[in-house]
């Protein structure tokens, strides 16, 4: 019996201490998050910057923070990183509008005039950029629910509708589930990755001392096919491909 | 009161003109070119509502006129009478020419109506003299002996007959090189040959040639079942034509083949973006409207039309304009077969959105062909045209006399204009703190309502299947039980018909798991021979079945049977047999 109690004491202490830290963490988060306001409304853009990149840490990676920090590298001079946060913020919130004003503007501002193209992933599939991974989840848990539940009624009774609402919602959840296994090949293999330095040279090899083949500028949208050393193989387009050190671009992958 | 009158007066007026307008009297012929040997049937039609004597024709004095008869069409539609009445005539040119035919006038309630002007080309028919007329003629013509490639001719097919025929079937010679294309629906008319009358029947096709050189173009074949006037001189007691022709016999005619030189297009002259087009050709242009706001757009259209080969028209590309976007439509062609060939018109047509105000000149276009009437290349060309844009119109400042009608007058509109860019603020709301990256599905939750939903399916699927199956087990265990409790009624004591009927029916349903109200020796043996018992048993049962039937119909239903220990036998005997 009275182990039994202690048991119990225990574990309500456990729980207890969990939700404490974990209140505390919020507490902490929050004081952050408010902290980086403060220092961007102060025109701190580098302190902000650092206080979004920490909530980020933290683990409240979500599209809003990626869009302040976009904000604050782009106040601070920064439009390579500021594109590579609005990137990242675009696969979260895709409908925001907000970020689509700023990384539209944004973009305006780089000196390389190339055409960026969506990719034949989000280009043939146009409607995985109308969600989020989150979303599509949301979506196919709906979809997965309709179905069952069609499913199970069809056990019990099966009047005439039933057929072409089964073969309707078997229809949509295969097209959902394909949507979502496309979507989350897409968050997780995307090899887009955004130059950060001012200006770059695309060099013909892996060496310091090859040909350098083009330039590219802070900002534009490169495709990476494999890494070296410290060096990165990138494509622009069929014939714009070279070698690149690896710290002058950043993937867009989280 | 006066005023009433001069408004009544005025609604009459209306009235009445609308009417007129809408009446209407046409003349049409099935035809535009013939022969002088040939009939063409000429129809003059009057859709004006009252009595009206027979039309006076203008232009027919050089015909030979036979009547066709009237014949008159009522329609009610939307409960409004319509009538026309269709006056028919023969006509049957005396010389060759061209001729205007019509007005038709006709007159009625005192006033004179006139129908539309149409054209007959007529040229003199072949001489024929010296051959011997046949009762059933196959004749081909093409229009030119010699032409260019890519020009087109008419290669006319005509059916001269004196006997009825029916069934019939046109092979057409087929050269490689050459196109036949259709024009239209065959013609049936009356035509003079070699001083015969003759039934024609003519079909025309346009061809052309895509390479030059000399062709033969065999003749054309035509099977048809010819029916011969009976030779019997006794009278058929039915004056009808189809009486007075025998059964028929098949036949098969044959026209002539004709030599063709197709020659190439001279090279002399030819313009170095000559387009292929052959034929004649006119090219006209519009802009729509001619004068526009800045910042609205206005339709360039370009129609370029004719007869030859009308399926080459270039597609024509417009010249760029200065500060003027140019967005181009889908070409439209359009294609009608007439007696002379194939006429066609294309349209194309521009979006003109200009950039600035001003006059802008519409740059003239041009299209090249060769004109087979002439014998020449000929290039053909718009004329400029002009587009006026005028400053965008704002709308017009508020006047004290529209303030005090409509009461609110909006302020005057401006162009939003760009002052300055810049990006929007950051997302500071604390709930912006919420939501995670969800790069892959993550949570308990998610994957409960993932799984959740199939694992409910296939929990009551297994219940279901549980449920049926027990279901079954009953059944078969009832059924089962069936023969023991029908044994256990039959051996207890002699039964008559009644009860014998009444246990089997009790077997029947309970073994079978049915509910028949009476079992009848067929359905008896329907039901056994279903399952899989053999034909004699079914036959025995139904035997019996159908002897007990009988002793209950005839009288002897309370009458004690001894066929009890028949029923158990064949019963155990089909229990055996039972798929």
């Amino acid at each position: 019996m009275r182990r039994t109690v202690i048991a119990i004491l225990s574990v309500v202490f456990i729980a207890f201490s969990l939700a404490v830290i974990g209140l505390a963490q919020d507490h902490s988060a929050e004081e952050v998050f408010y902290r980086a306001n403060q220092a961007y409304k102060q025109g701190d853009f580098t302190q902000a910057a650092q206080a979004y990149g920490q909530l980020i840490e933290m683990g409240y990676a979500n599209g809003h923070l990626y869009y302040n920090l976009g904000n604050s590298f782009f106040r601070s001079g920064q439009e390579g990183k500021a594109i590579l946060m609005y990137e990242r913020a675009y696969l979260l919130m895709p409908r925001d509008a907000d970020l689509l004003f700023n990384m539209n503007y944004v973009k305006d501002q780089r000196v390389d005039a190339l055409q960026e193209g969506q990719g034949v992933l989000a280009s043939t599939f146009f409607w995985l950029n109308s969600l989020n991974l989150a979303e599509f989840y949301r979506v196919f848990v709906i979809c997965n629910l309709l179905l069952f539940t069609a499913l199970i009624l069809r056990l019990f009774m099966n009047p005439s509708w039933m057929p072409p609402l089964i073969i309707t919602a078997a229809f949509v959840w295969s097209a959902v589930a394909g949507s979502v296994a496309m979507k989350w090949y897409q968050v997780n293999f995307d090899d887009r990755a955004v130059v950060l330095e001012k200006e770059m040279d695309v060099l013909s090899g892996p060496q310091e001392g090859d040909t350098v083949l083009f330039r590219l500028h802070e900002g534009t949208i490169v495709y990476e096919e494999r890494t070296e050393d410290q060096w990165v193989l990138i494509q622009l387009s069929a014939d714009k491909r070279g070698w690149v050190r690896a710290e002058s671009i950043e993937g867009v992958r989280m | 009161m006066k005023r009433f009158a001069f408004l009544l007066a005025a609604f009459m007026m209306l009235v009445s003109s609308s009417l007129s307008a809408a009446d209407e009297v046409t003349l049409s012929l099935d035809r535009t070119e013939a022969t002088t040997a040939d009939s063409v049937k000429m129809t003059v039609g009057i859709s004006v509502s009252g009595h009206s004597g027979s039309p006076v024709i203008q232009g027919i004095t050089d015909f030979h006129i036979s009547p066709g008869g009237t014949s008159t069409n009522i329609e009610f539609v939307n409960g409004r009478m319509s009538k026309r009445t269709d006056y028919i005539y023969y006509i049957q040119p005396v010389k060759p020419g061209t001729y205007h035919i019509g007005p038709a006038e006709v007159r009625i309630g005192g006033r004179a109506y006139r129908s539309n002007t149409v054209e007959l080309l007529v040229s003199k028919a072949s001489d024929a003299a010296g051959q011997p007329p046949e009762q059933v003629f196959l004749k081909a013509e093409v229009s030119k002996k010699r032409s260019y490639v890519q020009e087109p001719l008419i290669y006319l097919l005509k059916l001269y007959r004196r006997l009825e025929v029916g069934n019939l079937s046109l092979n057409l010679p087929e050269i490689s090189d050459l196109n036949f294309r259709k024009l239209g629906d065959p013609l049936e008319y009356q035509s003079n040959y070699a001083g015969q009358q003759y039934n024609v029947l003519e079909l025309r096709y346009e061809i052309v040639a895509e390479h030059a050189g000399k062709y033969t173009i065999e003749g054309a074949s035509m099977g048809m079942t010819v029916y011969e006037p009976r030779t019997s001189r006794t009278r058929s007691p039915f004056s009808d034509p189809f009486f007075m022709f025998s059964s028929g016999r098949p036949a098969k005619f044959t026209s002539d083949a004709i030599e063709l030189e197709i020659v190439p297009l001279p090279t002399e002259g030819r313009p170095d973006d000559f387009s292929s087009l052959v034929g004649t050709y006119e090219i006209a242009s519009s802009v729509e409207p001619a004068g526009i706001a800045w910042g609205e757009s206005a339709s360039l259209t370009v129609t370029l039309s004719g007869a030859g080969n009308v399926t080459c028209m270039p597609d024509i590309e417009l010249p760029g304009i200065k500060q003027v976007k140019v967005y181009a439509d889908q070409p439209v062609l359009e294609t009608r077969p007439t007696a002379r060939g194939f006429e066609g018109t294309k349209t194309m047509k521009w979006a003109l959105v200009p950039q600035a105000e001003g006059t802008f000149v519409i740059p003239s276009v041009k299209v090249n062909f060769f004109d087979s009437a002439q014998d020449r290349y000929r290039t053909i060309s718009t004329e400029p045209q002009v587009l006026t844009v005028s400053p965008r119109l704002e709308p017009a400042p508020d006047t004290a006399g529209d303030a005090g009608l409509s009461g609110k007058a909006g302020p005057v509109k401006s162009r939003v204009e760009e002052l300055g860019r810049d990006i929007l603020p950051n997302h500071t709301s604390m709930k912006d703190l919420s939501g995670g990256l969800y790069r892959t599905p993550k949570g308990m939750f998610f994957w409960l309502w993932v799984l959740l939903p199939p694992l409910a399916y296939a929990a009551a699927a297994l219940v279901m299947r549980f449920h049926k199956r027990s279901h079954e087990q009953l059944s078969r265990i009832r059924s089962r039980g069936a023969l023991k409790v029908f044994v256990k009624r039959c051996r207890h004591k002699e039964m008559n018909a009644v009860e014998l009927i009444d246990a089997l029916e009790e077997y029947f349903n309970s073994r079978f798991v049915l509910s028949l109200g009476t079992l009848t020796p067929d359905e008896a043996g329907k039901i056994l021979k279903k399952r899989g018992v053999s034909q004699d048993t079914c036959l025995e049962m139904m035997d019996a079945l159908a002897m007990l039937h009988d002793a209950v119909y005839t009288g002897r239903g309370e009458k004690r049977l001894d066929l009890g220990d028949d029923l158990v036998r064949i019963l155990k005997k089909a229990e055996k047999e039972f798929g």
